[in-house]
């Protein structure tokens, strides 16, 4: 694979999985839960 | 208004399910094949900007709309768009979010039942030619044939094993979902989705080690595959036909527009958050489209057939067809990895076909007082007349027409309607206030214009795209605007909605033999008849609403059409 091309694909995968964790971190971190909301 | 009321268990129960909901077929088969098509790693620019400007705020809209629509004791589309304006039309609109799910779902099962059979077959050994059981070495098309009873140019395709195989998994769907919400759906997803990320990883690990130099029967690397899914083609990004690519897969993998996230999302409380978790669910199934979708399928193909071989193959053959004689190249391995393969397709089908059924049964429990064993049996029931002629007539008729039209065209009716409702009718200022009770994530400001104004300009292109699309494709046209080239002569793309009423994608063509000529003939025939069902059943539950919504009047219930306070 040239360079372009990984690139590309490591930069989309970072940002892509980036997000994700990010999402999951702070969902799973979250004291909230739908239990203790009611 | 029935029995106990439902609820999820844990928000991460619920993000799994929404996950599940979204993650489906289309990541793993159509994707990478996407991608590949319009331009490699310069697809993901339109599909990343598309995600952000279209699947991202209809994700939002879609919670923010459900959780309010639940706070009146409304779980499906009719009573959900309903409640947040007076006007009585939009009952009618909220029918697609019933109609659309039983549709797909009548053809959707019969290719989870597939999914089932194949892996079934990989982990006794099948797809094997060098094994000394005759029955295990089908290969992957003679597989789909015996499942299907598919022969060319006949009408009727019957399989006593795959109606069989179609019936247990329809009974599996209704048993799950006569459990409910948290022991049914909810539980489901749990298992299935860490299964179907850990089959993913392992597939697509396993696959990148294909060395043509340690395997004899591989003639590429694999990364010929990842180069050809990701090498960026920069001018591809000017073309409106990628755009309209790239937005019709954001917007079909993230299954917005069925009515399944509004009905998921009604069952939170007003101080719930729903900004965080539809984001996570969001972005879980674009971890599972773009990482793990793009790694396997492609990659895996061009190691042992080659570019030139893969290229002429869309992802839905070479899952099926291909695929399973692949993995026999990976000798003791192969039964797991075809189970693997197989089952995460089953994973991400049935988590899907669940949420088809849950809209329908909340219908049904909230409107007609069903209990919940009631409902998912009478969901089951509904759905036959529909399952069946999809599983014994060949593909060109039912199963296709469905796709199309209950699948494809209307998502994108019933979203532009949400989003028009959403942003339009029920207001930003307030549909952005309703999406920041309990938000547990800041949605940036942006989004609020973007809301208002961008994703439904965004859904209004993409509806007239597809219903005027032109056969020489957009790009021509746009470009020939803007130059002193010849614009082509205008006719419809057979994938067009006008070309689809037409039956442009059945017509014969010049060499056909009469045997295909006067197949086809009967297919246009019967196309009739499934459009007649499915105005049908559109009639049906258009009915079904009118009469719940004048019992609700006569019983003083909330309808969402009584005046402001």
């Amino acid at each position: 694979m040239n360079t372009e091309t990984w690139v590309m694909m490591i930069c989309t995968w970072t940002v892509v999985a980036s997000c994700t964790g990010y999402c999951f971190f702070r969902l799973l971190t979250s004291k909230r839960d739908l239990k203790s909301d009611d | 208004m029935s029995g106990k009321k439902e609820q999820w268990a844990s928000r991460v129960g619920l993000v799994l399910a929404m996950a599940g909901n979204a993650v489906g077929l289309g990541n793993f088969l159509r994707f990478p094949a996407q991608a590949a098509q319009n331009g490699g790693g310069a697809f993901l620019i339109p599909y990343l900007v598309s995600f952000l400007i279209l699947g991202l705020p209809l994700m939002w809209m879609e919670w923010g709309m459900g959780r309010f629509g639940g706070k009146f004791g409304h779980h499906s589309g009719p009573g959900i768009l309903q409640s947040m304006d007076r006007r009585p039309i939009w009952k009618y609109f909220g029918v697609f979010g019933l109609w659309s799910n039983l549709i797909i779902a009548a053809y959707y099962l019969y290719i989870e039942t597939w999914t089932m059979a194949y892996a079934g077959y990989s982990i006794i050994g099948g797809f094997n030619p060098g094994s000394k059981v005759p029955q295990l070495q089908m290969t992957g098309s003679q597989f789909m044939d015996f499942v299907t009873g598919e022969e060319d140019n006949q009408l009727l395709a019957v399989s006593a094993f795959g109606l069989a195989l179609f019936a247990i998994c329809i009974v599996i769907n209704v048993w799950v979902l006569t459990r409910g919400l948290a022991k049914g759906i909810e539980f489901v997803s749990k298992i299935g989705m860490p299964l179907l990320i850990v089959f993913g990883v392992i597939l697509a690990i396993r696959g990148l080690f294909i060395s043509p130099e340690n395997d004899v029967n591989a003639i590429e690397s694999p990364f010929k595959g990842l180069e050809y899914v990701w090498q960026p083609t920069f001018d591809s990004i000017w073309k409106p036909n990628v755009w309209v690519a790239a937005a019709g897969q954001v917007f079909f993998t993230l299954s917005i527009g069925m009515g399944s996230i509004n009905c998921y999302a009604s069952y939170l409380k007003e101080k719930h958050d729903v900004t965080l978790t539809g984001a996570t669910a969001a972005w879980t199934n674009e971890f599972c489209e773009v990482i793990l979708g793009g790694t396997i399928l492609i990659p895996i193909a061009v190691a042992y057939l080659g570019l030139e071989a893969v290229k002429s193959q869309g992802g839905f053959g070479l899952g099926f067809h291909v695929f399973p004689g692949l993995f026999q190249n990976w000798g003791w391995l192969a039964p797991a990895a075809g189970f693997m393969w197989f089952g995460l397709l089953f994973f991400a089908a049935i988590t899907s076909s669940l949420a088809m059924g849950q809209p329908i049964m909340a219908f049904l429990q909230s409107e007609f007082r069903l209990e919940r064993n009631q409902s998912a049996i009478a969901f089951g029931a509904m759905l036959l007349p529909f399952a069946v002629p999809c599983a014994i007539l060949h593909q060109e008729t039912f199963f296709n027409d469905f796709d199309y039209w209950a699948g494809t065209f209307c998502l994108v009716v019933f979203a532009l309607a949400e989003a028009v409702l959403f942003a339009w009718f029920f207001g930003m200022p307030r549909g952005w206030a309703e999406l920041m009770k309990g938000a547990e994530l800041r949605i940036p400001i942006v989004y609020y214009y973007i809301m208002g104004y961008v994703t439904p300009t965004f859904l209004i292109l993409i509806f007239l795209a597809n219903v005027f699309q032109p056969a020489a494709g957009w790009d021509r046209y746009a470009t020939g605007l803007f130059s002193n080239e010849p614009l082509p002569a205008w006719d419809w793309h057979k994938d067009g909605m006008i070309g689809k009423v037409l039956n442009y994608d059945v017509q014969a063509q010049p060499g056909d033999s009469p045997e295909r000529v006067a197949f086809l003939a009967k297919v246009r025939t019967w196309r009739i008849v499934d459009r007649l069902a499915m105005v049908g059943a559109f009639a049906f539950y258009a009915g079904l609403v009118h009469y719940a919504w004048k019992r609700r009047r006569r019983d003083g219930l909330h309808t969402g059409e009584e005046p402001a306070p």
